[in-house]
């Protein structure tokens, strides 16, 4: 099979593969309306909690460093838009920048904390943060609105404004596709690999040379750059912010994410992403459930016992493991019978 | 010409004396093997070299490539790159990296791809990871590891990881390489295959070996000067005849009449 074995030979196809979804929907949505504004708009929020997620990765799944106070990161990237679009009507790509630049500055300035904690330590001190900034989002009314909330307005690029939301899904869904793309250049290559290092030995990781202060420091500013972006998108996909949504429960959020999942994963970031944005759409619909207060929190906790205990690799690399290989694989030798080769000599991934 | 000498080096913990006053020097080119009994302090006089330790006091002075380095001014980090890689006693290899990962995480330090070069892809990233790819493939071949290079580190036999961790450890292009009981765990074939790896590792990559173990017929047969230590002190340096044959490394190994 011709695309199977693009999907399989170049990652960037992949994910390419998983944005042309999201632009099929975009299609399906113009032409023939089966798609309602409520269905788009959950997308959007897949794909930018798909880049929180992503960027969470960075620091726990490839870095092995923990923290229960980025929350507050994405609160900010999304103030910080809701200013520089609103007071002082700057486009949207300088917004969203800045947005990701501001929160990267404090993320570093919190990697120092995680210079001298670790583990449990580290998730009590970052969580501290996390809810300090969010106290000081609530006070600092001229910044963030207080308990008023803040408005957002429309993205603008170029002098146009993206006044449909299946217009910005089309946007948001190329900025996830770049994102992806970077993540997976930046994931595979020295840098992705020493902060893997880091997470596996430490020891070993400063017996190589590998800096662990630098790349400590590193895993916290890039996560926390992925995630004021995030908020910069939140802003413009929900246009309005308020103080209440950046609390503990959002980085707890974050962290099942990735752990559901999959740790070290980008298309498993996605995957967790979408898993934390559908569970309340779905508990919603299931009578005697949905009587329950804090199901979502009920599910969600299940289900990360779920794949810690059965799929540690997180749902996405199971699937492909146990679901996907097996079809491609027996795509491959199907075909190959056909061309009457008699065995694999395309260098298949033995064992 | 001293590859490195170390001087006087003291190290306490609380109020245990486990490093005292010792001295001793490398030449290059040599297999050096530092032995001693359990809690003598072998692996403390590694972890200070590496700079995983604070030593109290004393010096250590590299010699290489026409410099003379103080390691203890250094961090822990920058000692690869002044040419010192070390294994560990407990193997620490990269589980969850696939076997050619953990290579080219050894060849860290060699390897010059900054972030936007490799975020980017520009040409000079892929030639240079191609580079260390290719680097990395010609050490597994040496180790006879090559089949094994998309391997998950941690789930290859012990003996493998061993030979992962030696392979990762060479990336770095060391002239001196400390080597942590590298036969422990290791059976009688294994040890002496093992003998015969080290010595070829010697003639190929031209580079200076400092081993401690425990296993006495690996020592004797690869070592051509032992240092032999006891609570910390130096008890005799010679050459493996002159250890076998003197009384006081013997005391020191049994239990002398009177100490």
């Amino acid at each position: 099979m011709k695309l199977s074995e693009l999907i399989r030979s170049h990652p960037y196809a992949k994910y390419a593969a998983a944005v042309m979804l999201f632009m099929l929907v975009i299609w399906i949505d113009t032409h023939i309306g089966l798609f309602s504004s409520r269905h788009i708009n959950l997308m959007i929020r897949v794909i930018y909690y798909g880049i929180v997620a992503l960027g969470f990765n960075f620091l726990l799944g490839y870095g092995g460093q923990i923290s229960l106070g980025h929350a507050a990161f994405m609160g900010l990237g999304a103030y910080l838009t809701a200013n520089l679009a609103g007071n002082f009507q700057i486009n949207f790509l300088p917004v969203l920048l800045i947005s990701g630049f501001i929160p990267m500055v404090f993320g570093t300035l919190l990697g120092l904390v995680a210079l001298r904690l670790e583990r449990l330590y580290l998730a009590i001190a970052t969580l501290g943060l996390g809810v300090t900034i969010q106290q000081v989002f609530q006070e600092w009314e001229t910044f963030t609105g207080g308990y008023g909330g803040v408005r957002v307005p429309r993205p603008e690029m170029f002098g146009y404004v993206f006044a449909y939301s299946h217009h910005f899904l089309l946007l948001i869904s190329l900025i996830l596709l770049a994102v992806m793309i970077l993540s997976y250049n930046f994931a595979r290559s020295r840098t992705g690999r020493a902060l893997k290092a880091m997470r596996d030995s430490e020891y070993a990781a400063r017996s190589l040379g590998v800096n662990l202060v630098k790349y400590k420091l590193l895993a916290f500013a890039a996560s926390s750059f992925y995630v004021g972006i995030a908020g910069s998108l939140y802003a413009y996909a929900e246009r309005f912010v308020h103080p209440q949504i950046w609390g503990v429960e959002l980085s707890l959020d974050m962290l099942a994410m990735v752990v559901i999942g999959g740790l070290a994963s980008i298309p498993g970031s996605l995957f967790g992403a979408a898993f934390l944005v559908l569970i309340p759409q779905i508990s919603r619909t299931i009578p005697l459930l949905n009587r329950i207060t804090n199901i979502n929190f009920i599910l969600t906790g299940l289900a990360m016992i779920f794949v810690i205990k059965f799929m540690p690799m997180g749902i996405y690399n199971w699937l492909e493991l146990k679901i996907i290989m097996p079809i491609i694989r027996e795509e491959v030798q199907i075909e190959q019978r056909h061309r009457g080769l008699g065995e694999d000599d395309h260098g298949n991934p033995g064992s | 010409m001293a590859i490195l000498e170390a001087k006087n080096l003291v190290k306490t913990f609380g109020g245990l004396t486990a490093v005292d006053r010792l001295s001793f020097s490398l030449e290059e080119g040599e297999i050096y093997g530092l032995i001693g009994p359990n809690g003598a302090g072998k692996t403390t006089v590694f972890n200070i070299i590496t700079r995983f330790y604070r030593a109290d006091s004393g010096q250590i002075l590299l010699r290489n490539n026409g410099q003379e380095v103080e390691l203890l001014d250094l961090k822990a980090h920058q000692i690869p790159e002044k040419g010192i890689a070390r294994t560990f006693q407990n193997l620490e290899l990269f589980p969850n990296l696939s076997v050619l990962e953990n290579l080219l995480v050894g060849h860290h330090i060699n390897l010059k791809t900054n972030i936007l070069q490799e975020i980017f892809r520009l040409p000079s990233f892929f030639r240079r990871e191609e580079k260390a790819e290719n680097q990395a493939l010609e050490m597994l071949d040496f180790f006879d590891l090559l089949e094994r290079a998309s391997r998950r580190a941690g789930s290859l036999p012990y003996g493998e990881q061993k030979l992962v961790e030696l392979a990762r450890v060479l990336m770095t292009d060391p002239d001196l390489l400390l080597l942590d009981e590298p036969a422990a765990g290791l059976n009688a074939s294994e040890t002496q295959r093992l003998a015969v790896r080290l010595r070829k590792i010697r003639e190929s990559f031209e580079i200076t070996l400092f081993v401690v173990e425990h296993d006495m017929d690996l020592v004797m047969d690869i070592c051509e000067r032992i240092c032999v230590i006891n609570f910390g002190q130096v008890v005799k340096i010679g050459t493996p005849e002159e250890i076998q044959n003197s009384q006081e490394v013997q005391e020191a190994y049994l239990g002398g009449e009177e100490s």
